[in-house]
């Protein structure tokens, strides 16, 4: 069994999703301290002017790099592999972590989409075992219900195998 | 079998009167400043008194067809069942009143994690609880006996209680630094009132007192033997207090297996009896305070879902156990437990990993403090800046000693932590997911963190070990039931 990918389209997705984060933050915080500044009339004190703007700077600076960067390094990590018995993923951008859920463990699953994944048609998978929650993001919405029914024939199986 | 409906006991509305009468402190306040005090207070009272008595009369269970059946409601009614077979704690506890009356409070825990705290919440005569339990949880084991289960790897009758020795031990060991400089600076401000009252300076009379030539010298070494005595004094006390409250509290811990259950019962003062059956257990965690560490003893607990997620509630398996005890005792408890082995150590490598990371975390944070604070002289700020990176690089030392996995077909033993050693002992059935991190460095250091996801209370709960060999990955995956 090999890995497979996420859509193409998640750079898209996560991008658009990312930039308007981005937009409504950086305008949050300048606005804000713009607000504040001819409210509060602290202009006189410059060292303290320099400090709000360096750490707004390395706030956006961050949220740039959030959305113009890491939707590519995400989408060259995210893979995934689903067996007849185990569900194996890995992730991340420097630390990279891989899971394996035993697909015995999975107590239910749920498909999502939101507003910017249903212009692309695609969809998040969310897995859950007792101990916690997985997340495939972004796959195509006929393949997450594929795999969704999948995995459903599958804990029905070793139920049923677990009832004999 | 308790196929009636059956009511709380009578304490359970005179308790419910007094917990809303709290509750409504401040309502009792603003009808105490009004002009018709009394009619408001009485109306108050009134309505607190009819809704508890109505509580109570409408709180009703009962046993039927292996279910166990609760009705609750003032305004709105409930009704809920929970088969035997989900039932996964039964907890009876007893303070000072309930004791005076032979009631107690049952708590009875299903698996849900969605509900915080007990499901079920009785008070009700201390033989009615014992009946209540020995139905639930005996009907219990037939009930899956003829189902499949048969092989029986534990003997049918374990038990042990605690001795004084134990109580000692483990009331000598405790943690209890913080404690100690808590009662180091309250022995200090009994000092000071001393000073106040007699008006003469406490430490100028001791200096007085002691004969040393130079009287820099002197002063400076009276008030550090004067800190450390006072510190041990502190230490000292705080420990007797330990050893009394433990032994008070821990009073006959007793630990017995019956029926595929386990019970546990232990207090002087306020009783606390728990069971739960053997199968339900998914892990537990040994601790292990600094002290412990140095004679080889340690904390049980245990990990089952249901029990253990209120405040201060704690699954203790064991208080203070040794090698003796997991060998005898829990071989034949818990096998599923009993880990059995190659224990794996962090590479060699590692041991840097383990002591950068919090050293370098505290420089960023000291070095910008040592130029903020200006007036404290530089002597003093290198001392406490190499004081922390000292305290920090022993920490990181203790964790990388302290840190160990080992995977066989069974089980999952996991250590970690620097004061507080932590080691899970995982049933591989209950491991939900084992996922595997890793930095660049690590990458190139071909070692990763090890997440282990247990089937737990707290949801997400995960055992987590650092830098250990990338390759241990293959045995998880291998060993990992599917």
């Amino acid at each position: 069994m090999e890995y497979k990918r996420l859509s193409e389209n998640s750079k898209k997705t996560w991008f658009i999703a990312r930039a308007i984060t981005t937009i409504i933050v950086s305008a949050v915080l300048i606005g804000g301290k713009c607000f504040l500044l001819s409210k509060f009339k602290f202009s006189g004190d410059t060292e303290w002017n320099l400090v709000i703007n360096i750490v707004i700077a390395i706030i956006i600076g961050l949220l740039l790099l959030n959305t113009f960067i890491y939707p590519k390094i995400e989408y060259k990590q995210w893979r995934y592999m689903i067996t007849k018995d185990k569900i194996e993923f890995s992730e991340g951008i420097y630390y990279i972590t891989t899971t394996i859920v035993p697909i015995v463990r999975v107590q239910h699953i749920k498909v999502n989409q939101g507003p910017i994944n249903r212009m692309y048609k695609l969809a998040d998978l969310h897995i859950y075992t007792a101990g916690g929650s997985h997340r495939i993001p972004n796959i195509e919405v006929e393949k997450a219900e594929e795999i969704s029914s999948y995995l459903k024939d599958k804990i029905r199986e070793k139920v049923e195998q677990n009832d004999r | 079998m308790i196929d009636k409906p059956t009511r709380n006991h009578w304490i359970y509305m005179v308790q419910n009167i007094l917990l809303n009468i709290k509750n409504m402190w401040f309502l009792i306040v603003l009808c105490l400043v009004s002009k018709h005090k009394i009619t408001f207070i009485g109306g108050l009272l009134a309505f607190v008194i009819f809704s508890a008595i109505i509580k109570w009369y409408n709180t009703l269970f009962y046993l039927n067809d292996n279910m166990l059946v609760f009705k609750a409601g003032l305004f709105s009614k409930s009704k809920q069942e929970i088969p035997f077979d989900k039932i996964n704690t039964v907890d009876i506890g007893q303070n000072l009143l309930y004791r005076v009356l032979n009631t107690c409070a049952v708590k009875i825990d299903s698996g849900s994690t969605a509900l915080k705290g007990a499901d079920f919440k009785i008070v009700v005569k201390y033989k009615l609880a014992e009946k209540l339990r020995e139905d639930i949880l005996n009907t219990k084991a037939d009930y899956i006996e003829n189902e499949e289960i048969k092989e029986e790897n534990f003997e049918s009758e374990v038990s042990k209680t605690i001795t004084f020795k134990e109580i000692l031990i483990y009331g000598l060991t405790k943690g209890k630094l913080g404690w100690a400089f808590g009662a180091y600076f309250a022995i200090q401000n009994f000092l000071g009132q001393i000073e106040e009252f007699i008006k003469t300076p406490f430490m100028k009379n001791l200096v007085n007192t002691v004969n040393i030539d130079s009287l820099e010298l002197k002063s400076a070494s009276i008030v550090i033997l004067i800190v450390i005595s006072v510190f041990i004094l502190g230490y000292i006390l705080i420990t007797l207090l330990f050893v009394i409250v433990e032994y008070v509290r821990l009073y006959k811990f007793s630990i017995m297996v019956r029926n595929k259950n386990l019970n546990i019962r232990y207090g002087l003062i306020s009783k606390k009896e728990y069971s739960f059956p053997i199968e339900k257990v998914h892990a537990i965690r040994v601790k292990q305070k600094i002290l412990q560490q140095l004679l080889g003893v340690y904390t049980i607990e245990v990990v089952t879902i249901g029990y253990g997620d209120e405040k201060a509630e704690k699954a203790i398996l064991y208080p203070i156990a040794n090698k003796r005890f997991m060998d005898e005792f829990l071989g034949k408890l818990l096998p599923e437990m009993y880990f059995k082995g190659e224990i794996r150590k962090p590479p060699k490598s590692s041991f840097r990993r383990f002591i950068f990371k919090r050293t370098i975390i505290a420089v960023v944070i000291l070095i910008p403090l040592y130029f903020v604070f200006k007036t404290v002289p530089s002597a003093f700020k290198i001392e406490v800046i190499s004081i922390v990176i000292l305290i920090n690089g022993f920490l990181g030392y203790l964790n990388y000693k302290n840190t160990t996995i080992g995977v066989s077909e069974k089980t999952i033993r996991a250590s970690s932590g620097s004061l507080t050693k932590t080691t899970t002992l995982i049933k591989q059935s209950s491991v939900q997911a084992i996922s595997k991190a890793q930095n660049p460095f690590q990458r190139k250091g071909k070692v990763c963190d090890y997440k282990i996801d247990i089937y737990s209370n707290t949801f997400g709960e995960v055992v987590k070990v650092r830098h250990m060999d990338e390759s241990i990955i293959e045995s998880l995956n291998e060993n990992l039931i599917v």
